[in-house]
């Protein structure tokens, strides 16, 4: 079943589209990462497909339904790239905004429910958020805040995860850990991950689907196939694409610089 | 203080205290609002757009207010829509809209030389000239603004939170964004017979910064913001009806008091 479909997509914000007729379509079940240069266009790729930002042209359908119809957006998750520390005496503790993801799933008068509090105290207990949970969210580090951040997304239960650079202000133990969990969340729930990030080698070890974008889709395909792509050879020279694959393909050429 | 109590009995009293604790509320819910999403000097463009509205309504021979109503109205959409249409900061779009009232106020007092004494009034306030229907006026809004955000608390919450993940939760931000933008200009239109247009923007923003120093949930700070706005306004019109002071002045100052009283605390 196709979840996300987007064709000849073009979005962007000044007077250049940041990305130009980009054909997509992620099944149930697929692990997508997306990676490429700065200012190739990923982040502006994950708003417009979310109609964070207004596409230029193209079309976006979820689960088959137009961007503009859709409505069902409890299975969507979110976590954005600018995941900003708040202002520091924001009133909210950790849990209450966890909490808000569940905010797609309250039907009027909008209570929080037994199941909405299960939610959250897993998602809390997946990001090893249970002691911090009394905590105000501005006397939080920039890692423990990226980790309430992705404790909210996941407290929403989405079918369909899409992350901007979740893994950018962890530290390299919980990285791994989050890349883990990310890996055990898409093969046990199901959950169809759409990953932005330019850790391309840690997330070309899980993901099933590895897109390369630059400004347009460049590669789509297995990282395997990237990595031992000729095409991607010329395109990138030998190496960068070692430095894209890291430890997954063989060693540096000879005589690469 | 038998004085003042003598003094509840009069309808003007009464109409002061009922006006001013409910817009004071009104404010202060809006106000923990408008200083989270780092907007809280629209209260203060926006009043000075009051004062060019007013100025247009006395100009006209119309009732001010009824005349202000809606102009406040359509300049606090406009703050809203003008930094999506130029990219500009919100806070450059206030400063606009707050000079191009001011300029308006100032060129129709020039022009309409019978009503200066009027218009003036109006940048201090006369709480205890509130008429029956501003004070009726006054609780419908307080009572519009306190179901607005129990009935939307948690979209509110988000939106102030991260207005990008209350989109994609489903949350119509833009209706919901327009509609506080109304609900403040209406406060702000009130609120001037309070205050006046001068000292209005002091009670979006005062109790909701003294609320934020003490508040660790979101729900506390809305309830601390109103109590303190409610306790400023009861304290400052008995103060001035005691000591013969400018009720609006005194009302802000003791919200004043109130804040530093809050930096007062041991730091957690």
């Amino acid at each position: 079943m196709t979840v996300l479909r987007a064709s000849n997509l073009s979005a962007g914000y000044g007077a250049a589209p940041a990305i130009e007729s980009v054909d997509l379509s992620v099944e149930a079940g697929d692990y997508v990462g997306i990676v490429g240069p700065n200012g190739s266009g990923k982040t502006t790729l994950l708003r417009a497909l979310l109609g964070l930002l207004p596409a230029r042209s193209g079309d976006i359908a979820l689960w088959g339904t137009p961007l503009s119809d859709f409505r069902d957006w409890r299975r969507v998750g979110y976590l954005p790239q600018s995941a900003q520390l708040p202002f520091r005496r924001f009133p909210a503790d950790v849990r209450e905004v966890v909490a808000s993801g569940r905010l797609a799933h309250l039907r009027f008068p909008k209570r929080l429910g037994p199941a909405d509090r299960a939610a959250i105290d897993r998602a809390l207990g997946l990001l090893e958020l249970g002691p911090l949970a009394r905590r105000m969210i501005g006397e939080l580090s920039g890692g423990q805040f990226q980790r309430v951040c992705l404790a909210r997304a996941l407290a929403a239960e989405p079918e369909l995860l899409i992350l901007d650079e979740p893994t950018s202000a962890l530290d390299p133990a919980f990285r791994e850990q989050f890349y883990a969990l990310l890996a055990r969340l898409n093969r046990e729930g199901k959950t169809t991950l759409l990953l932005v990030t330019h850790d391309s080698a840690t997330v070309g070890a899980y993901a099933s689907r590895l897109l390369y974008l630059d400004q347009k889709v460049v590669f789509d395909g297995t990282f395997d196939d990237f990595c031992h792509s000729e095409r991607m050879t010329a395109y990138f020279g030998p190496a960068a694409q070692h430095l894209l694959c890291g430890r997954h393909v063989h060693p540096l050429p000879e005589g690469a610089p | 203080m038998s004085l003042f109590l003598d003094a509840l009995q009069m309808g003007f009293m009464q109409r002061a205290l009922l006006a001013g604790t409910f817009i004071a509320i009104g404010c202060a819910c809006l106000g923990v609002f408008m200083v989270l999403r780092r907007q809280a000097m629209i209260g203060d463009g926006l009043a000075h757009f009051t004062f060019a509205a007013v100025g247009l309504g006395l100009f006209l021979g119309a009732a001010p207010l009824a005349v202000a109503a809606p102009l406040v109205v359509a300049a606090s959409l406009l703050i809203l829509r003008l930094p999506e249409k130029t990219a500009l900061l919100g806070d450059a779009a206030i400063g606009m809209v707050s000079a191009l009232g001011l300029a308006g106020g100032i060129l129709l007092a020039s022009l309409g030389h019978g009503f200066n004494i009027d218009l003036f009034s109006y940048l201090f306030g006369d709480i205890l000239a509130v008429s029956r229907a501003e004070a009726i006026l006054a609780v419908a809004a307080s009572l519009g603004i306190a179901g607005l955000v129990a009935l939307n608390y948690h979209d509110l919450f988000s939106l102030t939170f991260d207005p990008a993940q209350a989109r994609i939760s489903g949350v119509r931000s833009e209706r919901l964004t327009r509609l506080m933008a109304i609900l403040v200009a209406l406060v702000v239109v009130l609120g001037v017979r309070v205050v006046g247009t001068l000292l209005i923007s002091g009670l979006l923003v005062f109790p909701a910064a003294t609320a934020l120093q003490i508040a660790r949930r979101f729900r506390s700070a809305l309830w601390i913001a109103a109590l303190v706005a409610a306790a400023s306004v009861v304290l400052g019109i008995g103060l001035a009806f005691l000591f013969d002071l400018p009720a609006g002045a005194a009302i802000i100052l003791l919200n004043a008091l109130f804040f530093a009283a809050t930096l007062l605390r041991p730091r957690r």
